[in-house]
């Protein structure tokens, strides 16, 4: 097998919190992507009964097709990597990450006879276990069961894949999931020693975003995952200085009214009096220690808490710059300013819009952890939001497969190469 | 030639490793000579010696191994003791390994009457087939034994000078081995050092793969990720 067909044949997919992006090395700048889940059908409903539907779980573009009521949705829909990490006996998890591998590569697949697998790389949290690598390569081995789909497969950490697409050897990478965020410090190598996760992440503001929804009267449509994750995507904001932001709004109201209205459907959120909160659930992402968060906790919501996944400590209250800081003086004196000097944000989760009569209270992420970390101490720091942050993994696992030599074999001691399965 | 010739006999192309004894003895069998005695021990100017004998006549074998033609002088004290022994048996032969065959001169060996065996792990070979003498009439004359005796000298004379020229023949050949390991070893460093320049420009055309080579004619452009990305040369380093 030589180089050339490697290169040609080099599969990617990310395995992220929310979405499964995937597509061979042809497909250029974006991959495709469809929702990291999957329905396991009753087959004793009268629906698949007569739509004669045989199989067990559905993934995918159709799988909105198969869905039932709201309740079997709580009870069959499984998203199997919403904290980054599968537990080891999460069989229903599992069986989705295999079906929609299984997906993948079919949908690509080519059927001519020169094809002898793909060269497919994973991308997998920071902070997954051992278990899960494991856990991966049987299921990729188990694609050629039928015919050969993998000829050889590696598996890279999201922050490594995000640094290789944004060209940059010697940064730190931060990556806001939905169930978590990851602080990586890469030098030509994930420094694994100074990795720092929080237990904080997308799904944290969405919390926050349901409790300012039902303060404000919609309490039925909290219950809604996706419309609450929509809501915060278009009216959520992340105050330069919260203090000062909610003075603003409570002297300029007009200004920072919220009112959205869901296209399709009838359903319109005010949020009113209650606008000033849009500055909430920006803050709460990076720093959730500000005193007005404390009522939310003593009404009920979840506070973060530090917890333990995996070999890995999540920490639940600790500020982003101070876990950046935290993270960076685990690694050697003389590469600190470098890494200081190149500070990535990736995820969805930094993508905080900055509507234009609003300059003054709300900023982007990039300007906030500077701010946050100058406050800190920290002088000369250069932040960036990643470009297209949903497939920047994507494009990293691409570049990986295409460069690494072929003869570079999979080591579990320093878990890199490929494994051969075929 | 007393009916010994020079050549193979027998057909002695053997399977198993013999000793030079069996390998000289063998090929004498013919001619109607069998062994009647051995020594392996004590001999000088041989490794071991074996008379063998058709009744009538006796003939002396010193074989000489490897491992005393190593030492200095070896050939010449083997050729010396060898004469000596001219006195007491019908003939004698020196027998040595094929590879010191060219540190012998028939000539002289045939003048003085002394037959030359050569033998290798494939059989033993009569280059020098030894003169017999006729001891009994020989010794009845009194005075002719004088004479020879006197002639023997002379010729002992002539055969160091034969040596000498052996010994200078010896020392051109070591001369030669001793260039020829010399140019071996600077060939062997050249060889090397072009076996460690090429391993370095492999390295370097593996690290350093051009992105615009690896296009495929017919791909219109690469992906924005791929161009001038610094991780392509730091990953293809991997090994």
């Amino acid at each position: 097998m030589s180089e050339e067909y490697k290169r040609e044949h080099v599969f990617g997919i990310d395995y992220g919190t929310s979405d499964f992006k995937y597509g061979p090395i042809a497909l250029g700048e974006t991959p495709e992507v469809v929702e990291n889940r999957g329905y396991f059908v009753d087959k004793e409903s009268l629906m698949s009964k007569l739509m004669d539907i045989r199989r067990e779980i559905v993934v995918g573009k159709e799988l909105p097709l198969f869905l039932e009521s709201r309740k079997s949705l709580a009870e069959r829909m499984v998203y199997p990597m919403r904290n980054g990490v599968i537990e080891k006996d999460d069989w229903r998890a599992w069986r989705v990450v295999e079906e929609l591998t299984k997906y993948a590569l079919n949908s690509f697949a080519p059927r001519d006879e020169e094809f002898d697998g793909f060269y497919l790389v994973a991308s997998i949290s920071m902070v997954a276990p051992r278990y899960m690598y494991e856990k991966l390569f049987e299921i990729f081995k188990k694609m050629n069961d039928e015919k050969t789909l993998v000829k050889a497969a590696t598996i890279i950490p999201q922050p490594l894949a995000v640094a290789i697409a944004h060209k940059i050897p010697t940064c730190v990478v931060v990556e806001s999931g939905h169930g978590n965020s990851q602080i990586c410090p890469i030098s030509m190598y994930p420094i694994r020693d100074a990795v720092l996760a929080l237990n904080r992440g997308g799904s944290s503001a969405n919390i926050l975003m349901a409790e300012i929804l039902k303060d404000a009267g919609y309490g039925d449509l909290a219950k809604e995952e996706n419309l609450v994750r929509r809501v915060k995507e278009e009216i959520g904001l992340l105050p330069r200085d919260l203090d000062s932001a909610i003075d603003y709004a409570k002297a300029n109201p007009e200004k920072v009214h919220a009112r959205l209205k869901i296209p399709g459907t009838r359903i319109v959120i005010d949020l009113g009096e209650h606008s000033w909160t849009r500055f909430l659930v920006g803050e709460y992402v990076f720093n959730p220690n500000h005193g007005i968060f404390q009522s939310y906790f003593t009404r009920g919501m979840p506070k973060p808490s530090d917890i333990k996944i995996g070999d890995t400590f999540f920490y639940g209250m600790m500020d982003m710059a101070e876990a950046i800081i935290e993270s960076v003086e685990k690694c050697p004196i003389e590469l600190q300013p470098h890494l200081y000097s190149k500070i990535l944000l990736s995820g969805g989760n930094f993508s905080w819009k900055v509507p234009e009569d609003l300059k003054e209270v709300a900023v982007t992420s990039d300007l906030k952890l500077t701010s946050m970390l100058h406050e800190k101490g920290i002088e000369d720091v250069e932040v960036k939001i990643t470009e297209e942050p949903r497939f920047s993994v994507w494009r990293g696992c691409i570049v990986y497969g295409y460069a690494v030599p072929i003869d570079y074999e999979w080591n579990w001691n320093r878990m890199e190469g490929w494994l051969y399965l075929a | 030639m007393n009916g010994i010739g020079i050549g193979w006999r027998g057909g002695y192309i053997l399977h198993r490793r013999f000793k030079p004894e069996d390998l000289v003895a063998a090929i004498y069998e013919e001619e109607g000579f069998y062994e009647v005695e051995r020594r392996e021990e004590g001999i000088l100017g041989a490794s071991s010696r074996i008379i063998l004998s058709d009744g009538r006549r006796e003939l002396a074998v010193n074989i000489l191994d490897e491992d005393a033609l190593m030492i200095h002088g070896a050939i010449h004290d083997a050729l010396l003791q060898a004469e000596k022994l001219k006195e007491k048996y019908s003939g004698v032969s020196i027998a040595i390994p094929r590879r010191f065959r060219r540190a012998v001169d028939d000539g002289v060996l045939s003048m003085h009457g002394l037959g030359l065996i050569v033998y290798d792990m494939m059989g033993a070979e009569e280059v020098v087939p030894p003169k017999f003498a006729e001891r009994v009439e020989v010794m009845e004359d009194s005075d002719a034994v004088m004479e020879q005796k006197l002639v023997s000298i002379e010729e002992i004379v002539k055969i160091r000078s034969d040596i000498g020229r052996i010994l200078r023949a010896l020392e051109e050949l070591e001369a030669r081995l001793d260039r020829l390991e010399r140019m071996q070893r600077s060939l062997e460093i050249r060889m090397n050092r072009i076996e460690r320049r090429s391993s370095r420009v492999e390295a370097k055309v593996r690290e350093a793969p051009k992105i615009s080579e690896q296009v495929k004619p017919n791909s219109k452009k690469l992906p924005s990720y791929l161009v001038d990305n610094p991780w392509i040369d730091i990953l293809s380093r991997r090994e």
